[in-house]
Order: C-alpha cells, then sequence, then structure tokens
C-alpha cells in the first residue's frame, strides 16, 4: 500500500490546515537555529502568513462530503472548521501584538512563535477530536504549551509564579478530566470514540446510569477548567495578571473557544442520555461565572485582571447558549465566540499598545488618553463597549441572540440574569471608557503627561496597529452587517451531522 | 439606458464621499484643511454637480417613460425575517432628486458668499454635503426601514446645523427645540412603521396599504386601529413639516445660517414630510378618517401659519411662518386626495421659497454692514428703501413674492390654483380655509416687500436702532465697530447668480402643470390609478381662478395702502384690534402653552424622578455596593493565591457536583 492511497484512505486531507501549521512551526524553529537571531525581524511574519494558509484551507474544507479522518479519530464538519478558524485567528492576532512586546521585553522571538504554534495546533486538534486519546492528547499539547507560554518572562517573578499554578491547576484539572474519560472507557465497555460512548451510555440501566453521572461531573470539571467557568476559575486571575499580555490574549479567547468545543462535542455527542443532569451542571456554571465574573470585575484596579474576569463573566454568557440545547442556542454560541474573539482581541491589542507605551496597565493610568492617543482610545473605546453590549456594536447584537436564542428554549431565568450582569459589566467597562474620554488636561495621569509621540515606525508596531484596526473595524461593523457572521454561524450548526437530532427551537430544560 | 439606473446609488454617494473627505480631514489636520477654504468648497460642490447631472438624466429617462428601477440587496435575515435595502426611481424619486440637487447646488454655490468670511466655513460645507447625502438617500428609499434611517439622518444634519453657530445660545436653544419636538413625531413614526409590520408583515408602500385594506375589509383589523395606525405614522410628516401642533421648531431654526433656512428649512427637508405622505399614499387613501385628519390639520396649518406671518418684524421668521403655511397647503392637499397637485406645489414652493430665503440672505448680508452682525440685521423695521442699493435682489425677492401670492403666470399661481380646486371639490370648507389663506399670504409677503425694499431707508435712523437693539435685548458696544454709518450694499456674484438662476423656475416652472396642459400630472400621478386627465373645462376654471387672483389683488392692494402710501396706518389699525394683534405677534401663544404644559410638568417629574433616584436607586446602588464589598472580602480569601488551596477547591467542588446530582 503506497503513501497516497494510505493518505487517501484515512482522509489525511482533513487535517491540511494541521499540517500547514505543523510546517510553519518547524520552518520558524529551523529558520531560528540556522540564522541566527537576525532572522526574527521577519519569522513572525513567517508565522502569521502560515496561520493565514491555514485559514484558506479551512475555508476550502467547507462543506466536505465525508468529514470523518483517521478512521474517526478526527472530525473535519463545519463546528470544527468553525473553532479551528476561531483558534487560528486568535494565534495570528496574538503573533502580530506580541512581535513588538517580546521584543521590548528583551527575550527571544525565536522559541515564542514555535510554542505559540504548537498551542494553536492543539486547540486545532482538540476542536475536532472525536475519539477521547487523541482528544486527551490535544488537550495536553494545549495545556503544556500554554504553561509554557505563561512562563516565558523568565526574569518576571510574577510569570514565573503564574506558571507554576497554572501547570499545578491544570495537572490537577487534567487528572479528574483523564478519571472521567477512564469511566466512560469503562462504562461503554472498551469504547473509544465519542459516538460509540453516547451509544453505549444510553443503553444503561437506571442502576449504572449514577455512573455516567460521575463520568459527567468529572469531565465537565476538566471542561469548566479550560474555560474557566466558576468555580473552576481560580487560577485564571493570577495567570492572566502574570502572563505575557499577548498570551493572555490568546489564553482568553483561543484557548477558551478550544474549550467550548470541546465541551459541545463532547456534551452533545456522549452525553444526551444525562441530558438533564448536564443542563442542570452547566446551567450552575453559567449562574456562577456571570454573577461572580462581573461583580468581581468592578473592584479591579488593573486592566489585566479586569478583563481576567470579564472574561469569566462573559465564558458565563457563552454557557447560556450551550444550555439552551437548542440549534439556535449552539448558533448563537459559535455567533458570540465569533464576536467574542474580535472584541475581546481589540481590547488586548490596545491594552499591549498602552503598555508598550507607557509601561502600565493600571486603569487610574489611563486617564486622559484621549487627548494623546486618540486612535487607541478609539480603538480600546469601541471594543469595551462592544463587550458591554452597546447597540450598535457586534457584542449587542451577539448577546441579543443569546438572550433571544435562551428566551425561546426556556431559560427565563439564566436570561434574565444575564440581563443584569450584563448591566453591570457595562457599568465597569464604560468607567474604562469615561476614564480615557471625559478627563480633563488636568486631570490627566502621570503615564499620559510623559506619553511617548505616538509613532508606528518601530518594528513589530505595524503589525500591531493593522491587527487592532481590524478587529476593531469587525467589532463596531459587525453589528450592522452581521448577516455573514450570523449565517456562518448556523451554518455551521445547521450543516454538521451530530446537531441533527438537536429540535431547532422547542424547550426541552426548563429552569 | 439601463446603464445610468445601475448607478444611481452614486447620487447620494457622491456627496457622503465628499463630506467624509472633508470632515475626515477636518478631524485629522484641521488647520491645513481649514486653510484650503475654497478648495473644499470645489470639490463638494463637483461631486454634487455630478449627482444632479445623473439626477437629471435619471428624471429625463423616466419621462420619456422609462419603467420605474429597483435594485435590493439583502440586508440581515434572521429565520423568515428579511430586511432588504437598495434604490428605486420612479418618476417621484426622480423629480425630487432633481429638486433636491438643483436647489442644493445653487445654495452651496450662494454659501461660498455668504459664509466667506466664517470661521467655520469649511466644516459647513461638509455638513452642507452631509444633508445633500442624508436627503437624496431618502428620496431613493425603497422601504419603510430605510426612510426611517435617511429620516434620522437629515433630522441629524437638520440639528447641527442650526445650531451651527453653537455659540450663540439662541441657536444652541434653537437646535435642542428642533431635535426635541422632532423625536416626538418621529417616534411615533416609528411606532406606526412597527405597528404596519405586525399587523401587515411588510415593510413596503405598496403592500402594507394594499393588505391594511384587505384586513380592515375582511374585519380582521378594526378601522380604528388601522386609522391610528395611520395617523401615527402621519405624526413623522407633522413634525418634519412643522404641522401644527408640532411646527413650533421651524421659526425658531432660523437661528441657523440662511442658506440653511433656504435648503433644508424651506426646499428639501421639511418637504420629506409631504414627500412621505405621498409615498404612503396608498396606505392613507384606504382609510377615510385618516385622510380627514391629514386634511385638516394641513388646513388648519396653513392658517395658523399665515396669521401669524402678518406680523413678525424679522424677515427670517416672517418666512418661516409662511413656510409652515405653504407646507400646510401641500398637507391639505394630500389628505384632500389631490396626489398631483400636492406635489406639484411642493416643487414650485421649494424653488420660490428657496429664492425668497437666499434673499433674504442677502439682504441680511447687506444689513449687516450697517448694523452689526447680530438679530437687528433681520429687522424688517430697520430696513426699507433697500431696492436702491441692492436691486438684483430686489428683483429676485419681488419675483418670489409674486409667485408665492399666486399671480399668474407665476409657478405658484399654477400649483395654488390646482389645489384648490381640488379641496374645493373634497370639501368647500377646506377651499374657504385656503381660499382665505391666499389672502393673507398676499398681504402678509407684499408687506414685507414693501417693508424691505420700497420707502426711506431707516437703517441709519439710531433712535429706532436703539429700540430694536433693546427690544431684541442686543447690547450694542459703543460704535458697531464704525459700521454704523455705512450703507447697504449688493451681494456678491457669487450670491446673486443662484439668485437669478432660482427666478427662472419660479416663473416659469407653472406652465408644465397647467389644467390645459398638465404634462406634470401625466409623470406624476396617484398610484394605481393611470393619469386621470380630467376633462378640463374653461369655466370652472375661470371661476376658481378669478376668485382666487381676486382675493389676492385684495390683499395686495391692502398692503399697498398700508406700507407703500401709507394712507391706512398699521400701528391705528392693531391697536383697534389688540387682542388679535397680540395673538399673532405672540405666535397664538403656542409657546407659552407648550412651555407650562410639558415643559414645566416634565421638569417637575424629572426632578420628582430624580428624588426617587437619589433616595430608592442609590439606596439600592449603596446596598448592592456594600453587598458586593463584603463578598469581595469574603472571596478574597478564597482568592489567596496558594494553588494548593486551588487545587483543593476544585476537587471539593467536584465531589459537591458528584454529591448534587446523585441528589436530583
Amino acid at each position: 500500500m503506497d503513501f497516497a492511497s494510505l493518505a487517501a484512505q484515512l482522509n489525511a486531507g482533513a487535517i491540511l490546515p494541521e499540517v500547514l501549521v505543523t510546517v510553519t512551526l518547524l520552518g520558524v524553529l529551523t529558520i531560528d537555529l540556522v540564522g541566527g537571531r537576525s532572522t526574527s525581524r521577519w519569522t513572525p511574519y513567517l508565522g502569521i502568513a502560515g496561520l493565514l494558509g491555514a485559514l484558506g484551507a479551512l475555508y476550502y474544507q467547507w462543506g466536505q462530503a465525508n468529514p470523518t479522518a483517521f478512521l474517526g479519530e478526527f472530525n473535519a464538519d463545519p463546528l470544527s472548521i468553525v473553532f479551528r478558524g476561531l483558534v487560528v485567528i486568535a494565534a495570528a492576532v496574538t503573533i502580530a501584538m506580541s512581535i513588538r512586546y517580546v521584543e521590548q521585553t528583551g527575550t527571544s522571538l525565536g522559541e515564542f512563535i514555535p510554542i505559540l504554534l504548537t498551542a494553536t495546533l492543539g486547540g486545532m486538534f482538540l476542536s475536532g477530536a472525536d475519539e477521547l486519546v487523541s482528544l486527551y492528547v490535544a488537550l495536553e499539547t494545549l495545556s503544556i504549551a500554554s504553561y509554557l507560554l505563561t512562563g516565558y518572562m523568565k526574569g518576571d517573578p510574577r510569570s514565573n509564579e503564574a506558571a507554576l499554578k497554572y501547570l499545578l491547576i491544570g495537572a490537577a484539572s487534567s487528572a479528574v478530566f483523564l478519571y472521567g474519560a477512564s469511566l466512560l472507557y469503562g462504562l461503554s465497555g472498551g469504547e473509544t470514540r465519542l459516538a460509540a460512548i453516547g451509544a453505549a451510555l444510553s443503553t444503561l440501566t437506571p442502576q449504572t446510569a449514577s455512573g455516567a453521572v460521575i463520568a459527567l461531573v468529572f469531565v465537565a470539571a476538566g471542561i469548566a477548567f479550560k474555560i474557566s467557568a466558576v468555580p473552576f476559575h481560580q487560577w485564571t486571575p493570577d495567570v492572566y495578571e502574570g502572563s505575557p499580555t499577548p498570551i493572555t490574549a490568546f489564553l482568553s479567547v483561543g484557548s477558551k473557544a478550544a474549550g467550548f468545543a470541546l465541551a459541545t462535542r463532547v456534551l452533545v455527542v456522549v452525553f444526551p442520555s444525562v441530558l438533564e443532569q448536564w443542563h442542570f451542571l452547566f446551567a450552575a456554571l453559567a449562574v456562577l461565572s456571570m454573577v461572580l465574573g462581573n461583580v468581581v470585575a468592578l473592584t479591579q484596579t488593573s486592566m489585566k485582571r479586569l478583563l481576567a474576569y470579564s472574561s469569566i463573566g462573559q465564558a458565563g454568557f457563552v454557557i447560556l447558549g450551550l444550555v439552551a440545547g437548542t440549534a439556535e442556542g449552539y448558533a448563537s454560541m459559535v455567533f458570540y465566540l465569533i464576536v467574542y474573539l474580535f472584541m475581546n482581541l481589540g481590547a488586548f491589542t490596545a491594552v499591549v499598545l498602552f503598555s508598550l507605551r507607557t509601561g502600565t496597565d493600571q486603569i487610574s493610568e489611563y486617564a486622559g488618553l484621549y487627548q494623546k492617543d486618540p486612535l487607541l482610545t478609539l480603538g480600546l473605546s469601541l471594543c469595551l463597549l462592544s463587550l458591554g453590549g452597546i447597540p450598535p456594536m457586534a457584542g449587542f447584537f451577539g448577546k441579543l441572540y443569546l438572550f433571544w436564542a435562551g428566551w425561546q428554549a426556556g431559560l427565563y431565568g439564566l436570561v434574565l440574569l444575564g440581563l443584569v450582569t450584563s448591566v453591570v459589566s457595562i457599568y465597569y467597562y464604560v468607567r474604562v471608557v469615561k476614564m480615557m474620554v471625559v478627563k480633563e488636561p488636568q486631570e490627566m495621569s502621570e503615564a499620559v503627561k510623559n506619553y511617548p509621540p505616538v509613532t508606528w515606525s518601530l518594528p513589530g508596531l505595524r503589525a500591531l496597529q493593522v491587527g487592532l484596526v481590524v478587529m476593531v473595524l469587525v467589532t463596531s461593523l459587525g453589528g450592522i452587517l452581521s448577516n455573514p457572521l450570523f449565517r456562518l454561524a448556523n451554518s455551521s450548526i445547521t450543516q454538521t451531522p451530530l446537531f441533527q437530532a438537536v429540535p431547532p427551537s422547542i424547550a426541552n430544560s426548563r429552569l | 439606458m439601463e446603464a445610468i439606473y445601475q448607478y444611481a446609488w452614486l447620487i447620494p454617494v457622491l456627496p457622503l464621499v465628499g463630506a467624509l473627505v472633508v470632515g475626515c480631514g477636518l478631524v485629522s489636520f484641521p488647520e491645513a484643511t481649514n486653510r484650503l477654504r475654497q478648495l473644499n468648497a470645489v470639490l463638494i460642490i463637483s461631486l454634487l454637480g455630478v449627482s444632479t447631472a445623473l439626477s437629471f438624466a435619471l428624471l429625463a429617462s423616466q419621462v420619456q417613460g422609462h419603467l420605474p428601477y429597483r435594485q435590493m440587496l439583502e440586508w440581515a435575515t434572521a429565520g423568515d425575517f428579511h430586511l432588504q435595502m437598495g434604490f428605486e426611481v420612479d418618476p417621484l424619486a426622480a423629480l425630487m432628486l432633481v429638486v433636491v440637487t438643483t436647489v442644493a447646488l445653487l445654495v452651496m454655490i450662494y454659501t461660498d458668499g455668504y459664509m466667506a468670511e466664517d470661521p467655520g466655513y469649511v466644516r459647513f460645507y461638509a455638513y452642507l454635503s452631509l444633508f445633500s447625502s442624508s436627503m437624496l438617500g431618502l428620496v431613493l428609499s425603497p422601504n419603510m426601514v430605510q426612510v426611517y434611517v435617511f429620516w434620522e439622518l437629515v433630522g441629524m444634519c437638520s440639528y447641527l446645523l442650526i445650531g451651527f453657530w453653537y455659540d450663540r445660545p439662541a441657536a444652541a436653544e434653537a437646535c435642542q427645540k428642533a431635535f426635541v419636538v422632532n423625536r416626538v413625531g418621529d417616534f411615533g413614526l416609528l411606532l406606526g412603521i412597527l405597528g404596519l409590520y405586525w399587523s401587515t408583515g411588510s415593510f413596503e408602500f405598496d403592500l402594507t396599504g394594499a393588505r391594511l385594506a384587505d384586513l380592515v375589509h375582511a374585519g380582521d383589523l378594526s378601522g380604528l386601529i388601522a386609522a391610528g395606525l395611520a395617523v401615527l405614522v402621519f405624526l413623522g410628516p407633522v413634525a418634519k413639516s412643522a404641522q401644527f401642533p408640532l411646527h413650533v421648531w421651524l421659526p425658531d431654526a432660523m437661528e441657523g445660517p440662511t442658506p440653511i433656512s433656504a435648503l433644508i428649512h424651506a426646499a428639501t427637508m421639511v418637504a420629506a414630510g409631504v414627500f412621505l405622505i405621498a409615498r404612503m399614499f396608498p396606505l392613507f387613501s384606504s382609510i377615510p378618517l385618516a385622510m380627514e385628519v391629514i386634511a385638516w390639520t394641513g388646513a388648519f396649518t396653513a392658517f395658523l401659519g399665515a396669521t401669524i406671518a402678518i406680523t413678525q418684524n424679522d424677515i427670517k421668521k416672517g418666512l418661516a411662518y409662511s413656510t409652515m403655511s405653504q407646507l400646510g397647503y401641500m398637507v391639505m392637499a394630500m389628505g384632500a386626495g389631490a396626489y398631483s397637485a400636492g406635489l406639484f406645489h411642493l416643487v414650485t414652493h421649494a424653488y420660490f421659497k428657496a429664492m425668497l430665503f437666499l434673499g433674504s440672505g442677502a439682504v441680511i448680508h447687506g444689513m449687516e454692514a450697517v448694523v452689526g452682525h447680530n438679530p437687528a440685521s433681520q429687522d424688517m423695521r430697520l430696513m426699507g428703501g433697500l431696492r436702491r442699493y441692492m436691486p438684483k435682489t430686489a428683483f429676485t425677492f419681488l419675483i418670489g413674492v409674486l409667485a408665492i401670492s399666486g399671480i399668474p403666470p407665476l409657478a405658484g399661481f399654477w400649483s395654488k390654483d390646482e389645489i384648490l380646486g381640488a379641496t374645493y371639490g373634497a370639501s368647500p370648507w377646506l377651499w374657504l380655509v385656503g381660499w382665505g389663506t391666499a389672502g393673507i399670504t398676499a398681504f402678509y409677503m407684499f408687506r414685507m416687500y414693501f417693508t424691505t425694499f420700497e420707502g426711506k431707508f431707516r437703517g441709519d435712523d439710531t433712535r429706532l436702532q436703539a429700540q430694536v437693539n433693546q427690544e431684541l435685548g442686543i447690547h450694542s458696544h459703543g460704535d458697531h465697530h464704525g459700521h454704523s454709518h455705512g450703507h447697504p450694499h449688493e451681494a456678491p456674484w457669487t450670491m446673486t447668480l443662484p439668485l437669478l438662476i432660482l427666478a427662472v423656475p419660479s416663473t416659469l416652472l407653472g406652465l408644465v402643470g397647467t389644467p390645459f396642459a398638465n404634462y406634470f400630472e401625466e409623470l406624476i400621478h396617484t398610484p394605481g390609478l393611470e393619469s386621470a386627465a380630467a376633462e378640463f373645462e374653461w369655466s370652472e376654471f375661470l371661476t376658481m381662478a378669478g376668485s382666487s387672483v381676486g382675493i389676492v389683488l385684495l390683499g395686495i392692494t391692502l398692503a399697498v395702502s398700508m406700507y407703500l402710501s401709507r394712507r391706512l396706518d398699521p400701528a391705528a389699525i392693531a391697536a383697534k384690534v389688540p387682542f388679535l394683534y397680540r395673538l399673532s405677534l405672540r405666535k397664538w401663544y403656542f409657546d407659552e402653552l407648550y412651555d407650562s404644559l410639558f415643559v414645566r410638568n416634565s421638569r417637575r417629574l424629572a426632578r420628582q424622578v430624580l428624588n426617587l433616584d437619589a433616595r430608592v436607586v442609590d439606596g439600592l446602588v449603596n446596598l448592592t455596593g456594600l453587598v458586593t464589598l463584603l463578598t469581595g472580602q469574603g472571596l478574597k480569601y478564597l482568592e489567596n493565591g496558594r494553588a494548593q488551596f486551588y487545587a483543593l477547591i476544585v476537587f471539593g467542588m467536584v465531589l459537591g457536583f458528584v454529591v448534587l446530582s446523585a441528589v436530583t
């Protein structure tokens, strides 16, 4: 059997995007080894180009007749394509904002980009993994690369501390998840493919069904760790604060998107037999995340911590779409994640830019920024307003769709709580905007008073600027012209076979 | 021919591009952009010129009988809800395009002279261009949603331009008043549009009308609700076209620069209300009650405006009330079912009223040389005899006055006569109001002309000047910068040229709509009906035209004897009927009434809500804050930074959830 026919049999074309990322990764690594430090002027752009190539490959994969690859290990259905796309875009923007950041902190880009690409690879495989072993390997690839990235600023004790904490808590969660996976393996009689496990679980007798519930809780804990849902969130603020800011951005968007892909696939495929339990469990996670994330964010003084808690709250909103359990619910979740990607990355890019220019990320230091740097102020304001759900930003339409889908599914309590907490969130987002825009010249903070003249000519800043502008444009226009994104989100659900059994919008769980 | 239709979207987009380019320039490089004064103006005017040419091409094609053209694109879809955007060119749209672009173009040329000294010259052009773009977009809108979008945009531009001299308190107040009053109408319009969508499932002009009629016919919808929806929609035009009871903003809007008064508050935006009624005509005409409401609102507004205009001393305020009154005519015509007559009056009025306003601007410009740059330059008591100093302006103004009064064969005669003829068919009472108003119109317009351009110049009368200044609350600083003893002068050519050009349509345009050869009605006729060329009878025409010319001549004679030959003393007449005089001078006390009825009450309500807010809501917020702080303090212990504790929580929570899941 020759290689070509083997590849055809395994449907290896399904992982073409991942192969592209791997080639880029190896290329960047080799070039750095051979060419030395001077190559770091252009290797990041090679990384971005590779990611964009992967994005193009993903585009051509859409609507493939046979999405299953590697004998059922990997699934390239539209759902996985959307999530892999999210991870890839997050990685590309992260590279764009980190070039200058890494340069300025004096560490090397040569290793940074391969590690980031490894994390991307893990996230991509996680989005499509359809079998327990590949799923766990992908999860660990993502996690370990993330630990490394978190501790990348070796000279900074906060970065070291964050990495260690992340590693310990991550290992603990991973162990819990693995325990749940092993239970699933046993309960299903030695199956590792998710669909087979799901089928086996549905034949369990009521006596053994409690085993399925225990497996559910264990697996859910692993997932909740990845999407930093309360109460599995404690690592989030510390890690987000200690990590290099671009990595925080990647963790809060790319890693989280991969986590949601995992959650959707596992819950829908494996646990339909304990539907009520998982809806209850995730509803609890959503309530806790929305309340705690948004309330604690109110008292933060550091921009990174604020965004960390806000991302916990945002995760709560997204879980709402998951709990709705209808096709519209899932579509609204995908739609919100797409929008969240752009607005959160836009906000982080702006924060990176500010800290590059002033060296601080205290909220009070943003006072009066409008007078010194209008573009940065405009970008950050638009993204924060969008995160808060102010029309006509994209975030407003995202929340609208989520809440509407939740209401249709009968989650009245959750939707009302979501509305209340998003009002709370508006307060802390707008506080930052007000700080930047409203202050009079004499109220300017020290950092802004000493603001360097705005220039984009330093190496790497141009990429950051392009990233910022693109993110802000999508955030502000994505709401009014939301139809393409909306269609993408909807068709990623309706064209994915595993959602065929899901009712379009009938209430199947009342809380 | 298809090609020009495919590129019709350029008509609103080109001025938008101009506004964006200049606007971005102003934001990014204010000094450089402001220094390139006339270059900006040339850019914006030439872009609009291209739009004008395209509009004329479209109108020519429509006149030759090209079918209406519509191009749509999907804007938003959610389930079975489709929202489309696009543009539609039909005879009405093509006609409005030509009216808007020509008036806007001439006003822009005029602006160069009028605003030459103003520091905001470039900003003014950017706003003008933005307004033109919004107004053209409104005209091309194929459905109600898009109309609403552009409706709000023209409202916003109007707000920006009324408050253009934002450092003058009166202007700042006027723009807020315009905005708030329009909000009332726009809210009604929005409710109406949503209500129509709720009942008929469509945002299309013709579909909603037809479906609503079917629903009422089938008994699925009460006729009263249908009428209510129609009246809600009508609230939009009521505010935008300054109809009673939402007319109070228009006279105050004259605080804006005069080119704006000509373009927005006389020719185009205020006519948008009439345009919208025309667009929704299928809806209104199927509901007789709504038609009654529209007709009588228009008639009363026409009368109200005319009676107030009699006593105004401010030349622009006088013209503003006259605009209101003429808009009343158009609305009345619409309500009486005279679709084509109302739109014909809209077109002729756009040209002659724009000319009158621009003429008044030239007068003010001239008077500023005498009394300085303040509201006194608009006061007719200080004018008089200006014909000697500014002959071209006086000549064009006289044409405008003759046109608006309805002297044959000028434009206003034909359109006004058509309205009066049509309303007589609908209701003799309506006709009586319109007929009487025509007489008052002739009187106050000639009063305006005589006091401004004839007689002796009174601007150098220092005693009179002091009295006017005191009345207007102007504190003269010493010697008015040495202007006091100057003479009024004729305006520069950039200002007189648009006046002379506008005089042509004001004189001749009426001839396309004469009752014996009505080309206008062939182009623009009631939707759904073929051009119903009513058989023309000389006897009927002569009676109608004779009676209206008769009352007009009566008005003119009265004006001549009071203000030109001075055989009758206006002050003595005013003293004989003090109540009526004061009623007119104080504008029927509408401002006072609204102040005590709405403004004070809403202030009181606001204060009560503030109290409620301070006591109850703040209390709740403080309570939340306290709770949050306490929880925050509590949660701090959970967030102590120790990894082993975090791991403990993870395991504890897993166990907790297992137990909880097992229990439920």
